[in-house]
């Protein structure tokens, strides 16, 4: 077969009928040697100039202030190693954990990842995480990596476990008490003297706040979410950590099972929210974020810092609003509202760790870009040595920060640190409903909570 | 006579080849992840420690777990009265439809299907601001009885609170299978009746109903395996609350799998699900098969 056989488009133009290209000659042929070299020279060019790019998989959630922030950070690392292409997959934050369990399942792309406290522990006792690495950080030794975040940040924040430091925080924050003071000044209450102390004031504050207008309930003094276990556990948690029980440790929480009047004094004190004092009402609304933005309830105790930028969706204005304090029994510990975390993490899949490492580095080096949106990251010092978090920015944008938030953060309540930690706290919603929508009595919610947790544990 | 069949032979296995790209679709989402629920079944695996062969221990496990009991029971009765309202409030659409008196019918038979075209998830966030205590459905019950039940905070009223939604977003889907029924009755049946002097009651007793025995059938078995898998109404309005007494079956798998990282417990129960679904599946095949509907 000869070339203008099949080619009657070739290099040197329409062959006639009855010749071939073979017949050309010698002219011809050096022709297409030459053009057959250009052409691979071509393809070599661009294969080296399309070198492949190292790729990282990173799965963070989604927050639309945040993602601006963390894109600059993509922007901006990649800038410095232009070999590398990172890859950001953003989910919606309910989703996130078990996305990232599923692509850990199948061995799939993920280099890191983001986890908080609550969820950390089962992942890192299953082996999924890779030690910090100080080199990716330029220093020395896992300790000079840890100075750089706020003492106790990456424990709090759920990257340290079984003596090794893991994940490095992103984010660290705490529940705080928020009220509605236009609610308490209508209700005869001094808002500047009137916050509640102790949860006997909570339970004589909230009575006064909940309002009815023709028999029927519109605002709550106090309310929960009613439908998300974890929020009603760790609140929960609060109260039980400072009447002295340790929830913060799977021991701790075990050994706590003896102390039948201290867990029924917790439940208790919780429980009588609806039961006793009826300040909450849960068929009023239920989710509390929404329902204190809408004042549906005048006082809710699962808002971090953050959630100024939350208030700001709702109808009640941010003037109308202050946070305080977690209230304290009185011969209790003085222990706030819960601490959690989040972290970032190099994930046991990933193909080059150190770049890894180096990449979450980058992310986590714009406390002060977050500290704008309310969002508190407890970076002290950055890798290059220059300083981290400004402390001034964040009494600048964080409303009552030095008054509130800073000092909570120093006494917060441990998150129970556990790889059955979803179990445990189904088992503790459990027993909050039992007595709050089922009417048993809080003696039988703390048998059947005993009772449950000693079988998970056995 | 040999070569008629080598034709016939030849042209089924045509036939597989174009039902070739289905069954592949069909083996990979469908028959592979039930055969792999199975076989999860007999594990611990929470998807990031290796699969732990635990033999029968879950499988045995669903009959002493008081929340798998709990949900197949709460199911049972969610299925229990949803298919019986649906089935009796679209077969009373059907004969009203029926009718010659009445007016506007099909503004009336869109307004009744509607809900079935709507978002679950939309229609589950709507009727639960309804069903709130400042909402909608008190107000109304307050001002005529003078009191209303904690819809979706009452463990006794929150189920119903759902079989409302459930039934009020499928009848019209059953309504229209009704109506298909009754266009098929010979007309002729009722003029013969009318002739022998059977009123309404009669004409419904010996013609409608005897007649509507396949659609019957077929709308109540598909009804039934359709409720019982219902997952979005409860995991929307209540996420199974309050104390469990709206955690169905499908929705304690999902939770079982999802929130408590159990997967082969949770892939136990879905096979204690599919099996219950079987049993009416056959059912439903063997009365149509055996000619006692169908026929």
């Amino acid at each position: 077969m000869t070339v203008g056989d099949n080619d009657p488009v070739g290099v040197g133009g329409y062959a006639e009928p009855g010749e071939t290209r073979l017949k050309q000659g010698g002219g011809g042929m050096a022709r297409r040697v030459m053009l057959v070299a250009a052409a691979l020279a071509l393809i070599l060019t661009f294969s080296v100039s399309a070198a492949p790019k190292k790729v990282l998989y990173h799965y963070h959630w989604t927050e639309t202030t945040y993602d601006k922030i963390n894109q600059n950070a993509v922007k901006m690392f990649m800038a410095k190693h232009p070999d590398v292409d990172v890859k950001m997959v953003l989910l919606p934050d309910g989703d996130r954990v078990n996305i990232i369990r599923t692509v850990l399942a199948a061995n799939g792309s993920i280099d890191s990842f983001a986890l908080n406290n609550g969820e950390s522990a089962e992942f890192l006792s299953a082996g999924q995480m890779v030690p910090i690495m100080p080199e990716a950080f330029g220093k020395s030794s896992v300790d000079d990596v840890v100075k750089m975040w706020t003492p106790g940040a990456i424990e709090t924040s759920g990257g340290y476990w079984d003596g090794k430091y893991y994940g490095i925080p992103f984010e660290l924050s705490d529940y705080v008490a928020w009220i509605n003071v236009a609610d308490m000044k209508e209700a005869g209450l001094n808002p500047a003297r009137d916050k509640p102390k102790t949860w006997d004031q909570f339970v004589e504050v909230a009575r006064k706040l909940v309002k009815e207008q023709g028999g029927t309930r519109v605002r709550n003094g106090f309310m929960n979410n009613s439908k998300e276990a974890v929020f009603n556990f760790l609140v929960l948690l609060n109260m039980m950590e400072q009447l002295g029980l340790d929830w913060g440790t799977e021991k701790g929480l075990i050994a706590s099972m003896d102390q039948t009047d201290v867990l029924a004094r917790g439940l208790k004190t919780y429980t009588d929210f609806v039961t006793e004092s009826k300040i909450w009402d849960p068929a009023l609304a239920d989710n509390d974020r929404e329902g204190f933005g809408n004042n549906k309830t005048a006082i809710f105790l699962t808002g971090g810092t953050w959630y100024w930028g939350v208030l700001d969706t709702y109808s009640v204005k941010r003037k109308d609003v202050e946070p305080f304090p977690y209230p304290r029994f009185p011969d209790g510990k003085d222990i706030g509202g819960v601490g959690y975390g989040y972290c970032l993490y190099v994930s046991k899949l990933a193909k080059d760790p150190k770049l890894a490492f180096q990449f979450l580095d980058a992310m986590a080096s714009q406390p002060n870009e977050f500290i704008k949106q309310g969002y508190h990251q407890p970076r002290v010092r950055l890798s290059n040595g220059k300083p981290g978090l400004d402390p001034t920015l964040a009494k600048k944008y964080i409303p009552y920060y030095d008054q509130v938030f800073k000092g909570e953060l120093a006494k917060t309540a441990v998150w129970l640190s556990s790889t059955k930690g979803n179990q445990v706290r189904e088992i503790v919603w459990q027993a909050i409903s039992k007595v709050i929508y089922e009417g048993a009595s809080v003696d039988d919610a703390v048998a059947g909570l005993q009772g449950d947790i000693r079988n998970l544990y056995q | 006579m040999r070569k008629a069949n080598y034709s016939v032979q030849r042209l089924q296995r045509h036939g597989y080849v174009f039902i070739l790209p289905t069954l592949i679709f069909f083996t990979i989402f469908l028959i592979y992840p039930m055969v792999s629920a199975f076989r999860l079944s007999f594990f611990d695996w929470n998807l990031l420690t290796p699969m732990k062969y635990v033999g029968f221990k879950n499988l045995l496990g669903l009959f002493h777990d008081p929340r798998v009991i709990n949900s197949y029971l709460r199911t049972l009765h969610f299925s229990g009265v949803s298919v019986a309202a649906i089935n009796v409030l679209a077969f009373a659409f059907a004969l009203m439809f029926a009718s010659r008196l009445i007016r506007y019918k099909n503004f009336l038979q869109s307004m009744i299907f509607l809900p079935v075209i709507l978002s679950i998830v939309a229609v589950g966030v709507v009727w639960e601001f309804m069903y709130q205590s400042t909402g909608l459905i008190p107000i109304i019950l307050r001002k005529i009885f003078g009191a209303s039940p904690a819809w979706l905070t009452n463990t006794k009223a929150a189920p119903y609170a759902l079989i409302i939604v459930y039934v009020w977003k499928s009848v019209g889907y059953y309504m229209v299978i009704y109506i298909a029924g009754l266009m098929d009755v010979p007309s002729s049946f009722y003029e013969a009746a009318r002739m022998d002097g059977a009123g309404f009651w009669g004409q419904l007793v010996y013609i409608t109903i005897p007649n509507l025995r396949n659609t019957f059938a077929l709308a109540v078995i598909s009804c039934i395996i359709f409720t019982f898998g219902q997952f979005s109404i409860q995991y929307v309005i209540t996420k199974g609350g309050p104390a469990r007494s709206t955690e169905i079956l499908a929705l304690l798998i999902f939770r079982e799998a999802f929130d408590m990282t159990r997967f082969g417990f949770s892939a136990a129960i879905s096979v204690l699900f599919f099996l219950t679904l079987l049993v009416f599946s056959i059912l439903q095949l063997r009365l149509f098969k055996s000619g006692a509907v169908g026929g």
